[in-house]
């Protein structure tokens, strides 16, 4: 480090001043990561973050049922932290929990952003259906591998949430889905990777063309397995 | 009915806009036809909303639409932008149609929290909007009304007040065009706009700064001793909320996400509040036209309207318009409860009915906005269904809870922030500089800031 020794004192407490109420004045997050997102009950997640601002970080359980929407208004009884600009923390999951990080500085509002831990759960896999000939649809849907869904979940069912009969292939295991139907033919694989899932068009015009009746998305549920 | 020219004149004498900002349809009167006591109404359709329609895709995942059960700031704004607009339109190229399911990837594209419900597909419950859902029991909505332009507040707001617009997103600096109060003012036909916060949208407009320091243009709190007190109204009168976008706003009450919509619901009851209190002969001849800007990057499950080949004034071509925003009209001359499905409108739909009403002579309103009539766009005149008028129900003894919020003066981050810092700056520099400090004392905070 350059050394500021020959500077006159009053200049450097005014720089350090200026330097002071810089960083504080500042409000913003630059990072903030919660991995893995879905996990069995009792696993830990990573909670990681780099803010610049004063700084809090909170754990906001979900009850079943209840809406995860991040709002600025936190539920009483949160357990909220102070914490440095950048940290990382490991919590131990027992439920679906929201963390919430927020800084602020001295001018503006706070800003916030919020990362939820599903626990047993998972969103469904969807994906935005392309041609794959005149009368048939597909889409593929990539899960990242384990940056999402923890090691220890597998596969236990799939269920077909479109109102057509879809066929599924995913892990080199294939299967036909009547809609709403679950299925235990992907039990136990891993969810990561690829997930075709395809359809054919029951009438009306071909693929690509106007009218052609294609759903917006073709979409799986995607039970999840623990598995020790 | 459609009522002739000479029956719409005799029938109208005060037209009132009220344009908030940046909600969709489905958020704020979805709820309607969700437990369906409204299926009359074109809203969301429960209780599954997990169905092949409704769900967006983005990044792999699949998520649904919510039903918001508490009111709150989200943790940012929306994107709303017209590439934004455009994903989440999402054009499906295997049915050559517009889905309307890239709100998730739009949102989560800009770093939008990653929950399992994501603010933008959330529509509000009816006890968060019980002044609006309590307006659609007692009058007429239209659940057609598209915001004109697939992008951002500006040139919508333009599209509203002047039918065209020079700008195809919203702008730091909004070039000079003329808009509805130059036509108004050219017939010789009175206005008068009120606005509740520092500013009004025409502030970013330099043009309109020698007017804004008359008295033409006041603040909301005089609407209500004006309309009490004048025997003869303005014809037009525009009513703003108090933006959040303007920096110097303490109060916004404008519906912008991030702000919670409680305070809006507030401010439109208190406009309504003010309305009864014309006399009973004026309000009998009023219609109030209460819409939103445009979505403000909230989910809407109907595509927009077809408008082939139309070009803005830029010469940016837009296709389509926006989405569908809520759209009130609030007169004696409308039925209550009831939905005006079958026919379409958009913002300019505003100043089709104007010129209908008060046009000298008859005549349209201007060649842009005949261009929007050929693309099916109706007349607010073709709403009006009573051919006399009925009596204003009391204004509802309801409280809007709002959450606590502590608001400092705001940052500068975004176009529309930038766009009123811009215009305050402009004004402190300018000729009118002293009437504007008399005028708008928020602005001895800028000043002196």
């Amino acid at each position: 480090m350059k050394d500021l020794g020959h500077l006159p004192p009053a200049l450097l407490r005014v720089a350090s001043a200026f330097l002071m109420v810089g960083l504080a004045g500042c409000a913003s997050i630059d990072q903030f990561i919660v991995s893995p997102t879905t996990v069995c009950p009792g696993e830990k997640v990573n909670v990681s973050w780099k803010t610049c601002g004063t700084t809090t970080l909170s754990q906001v359980p979900i009850q079943p049922g209840q809406s995860d929407e991040c709002l600025d208004s936190l539920p009483v009884g949160s357990n909220t932290m102070s914490v440095p600009n950048s940290g990382t923390v490991q919590r131990e999951m027992a439920g679906a929990n929201v963390f919430y990080v927020e800084t602020s500085g001295w001018f503006g509002k706070p800003i916030h952003q919020c990362k939820r831990v599903f626990v047993n759960q998972a969103l469904p896999l969807s994906g935005i259906p392309q041609c794959s000939g005149p009368r048939g649809i597909r889409t593929v849907v990539s899960r990242p591998a384990g940056a999402e869904w923890s090691g220890q979940m597998g596969v236990g069912g799939v269920q077909n949430l479109n109102q057509v009969r879809i066929s599924v292939r995913h892990d080199g295991r294939v299967a036909s889905l009547a809609p709403n139907e679950i299925s235990a033919a992907f039990r136990t694989s891993n969810p990561a990777g690829e997930w075709i899932i395809e359809s054919e068009l029951q009438g009306g015009p071909d693929c690509g063309q106007a009218g052609a009746s294609v759903p917006p998305s073709l979409t799986l549920q995607v039970l999840p397995l623990c598995q020790n | 009915m459609a009522l002739t020219i000479s029956e719409l004149r005799e029938a109208v004498g005060t037209i009132v806009i009220l344009m908030m900002e940046n909600r969709s349809f489905d958020n704020i009167l979805g709820h309607l036809s969700f437990n369906g006591s409204r299926a009359d109404v074109d809203g969301v359709r429960g209780p599954n909303l997990s169905v092949p329609a409704y769900v967006n895709s983005a990044n792999g995942q699949g998520y649904s639409p919510f039903l918001m059960k508490k009111d709150g700031d989200l943790d940012r704004d929306l994107p709303h932008d017209k590439d934004s607009v455009q994903k989440q339109l999402s054009f499906l190229a295997a049915s050559q149609s517009y889905t309307m399911t890239g709100f998730a990837q739009a949102y989560l594209d800009q770093g939008g929290s990653m929950v399992a419900d994501l603010a933008p597909l959330g529509f509000l419950d009816g006890s968060l909007v019980p002044v609006s859902s309590w307006l659609a029991e007692n009058f007429t909505i239209c659940d057609r009304w598209f915001s004109s332009l697939p992008t951002s507040t500006h040139p919508n707001k333009l599209m509203a007040l002047a039918g065209k617009t020079s700008v195809d997103d919203t702008a730091t600096f909004v070039p000079r065009q003329d808009t509805l109060l130059d036509w108004l003012t050219a017939r010789n036909i009175d206005w008068r706009v009120y606005h509740d916060g520092a500013f009004s949208f025409f502030s970013v407009m330099p043009q309109y700064w020698p007017l804004i320091v008359g008295d033409k243009f006041r603040r909301f709190n005089r609407l209500q001793g004006d309309l009490h007190n004048d025997t003869i109204l303005p014809k037009v009168i525009i009513i703003e909320p108090a933006y959040g976008d303007s920096p110097l706003e303490q109060h916004p009450n404008d519906n912008h996400p991030p702000l919670a919509v409680a305070f809006g619901e507030n401010f439109v009851l208190q406009v309504y509040r003010s309305l009864l209190s014309a006399p009973p002969a004026v309000l009998s001849r009023t219609v109030m036209i209460a819409i939103h800007d445009e979505h403000g990057g909230y989910w809407d499950h109907v595509p927009p309207h077809p408008t082939p080949g139309y070009v803005s004034l830029t010469g940016h071509k837009f296709d389509t318009t926006g989405l569908r925003v809520p759209a009130f009209v609030v007169s004696p001359l409308v039925s209550p409860r009831r939905v005006v499905h079958d026919l379409v409108f958009d913002h300019t739909s505003m100043l089709q009915f104007v010129a209908e009403c008060f046009a000298p002579g008859g005549g349209s309103y201007s060649h842009e906005v005949d261009l929007r009539e050929g693309f099916g766009f109706s007349s607010v005149s073709r709403v009006l269904d009573l051919s006399a008028p009925r009596t204003m129900p009391p204004a509802p003894d309801i409280t809007v809870t709002a959450p606590i919020t502590l608001r400092q003066l705001r940052p500068v981050q975004t176009d529309g922030q930038r766009a009123f810092a811009h215009a305050i700056d402009g004004m402190l520099s300018s000729p009118y500089r002293a009437e504007m400090l008399a005028k708008i004392p928020e602005l001895y905070a800028w000043d002196h800031g």
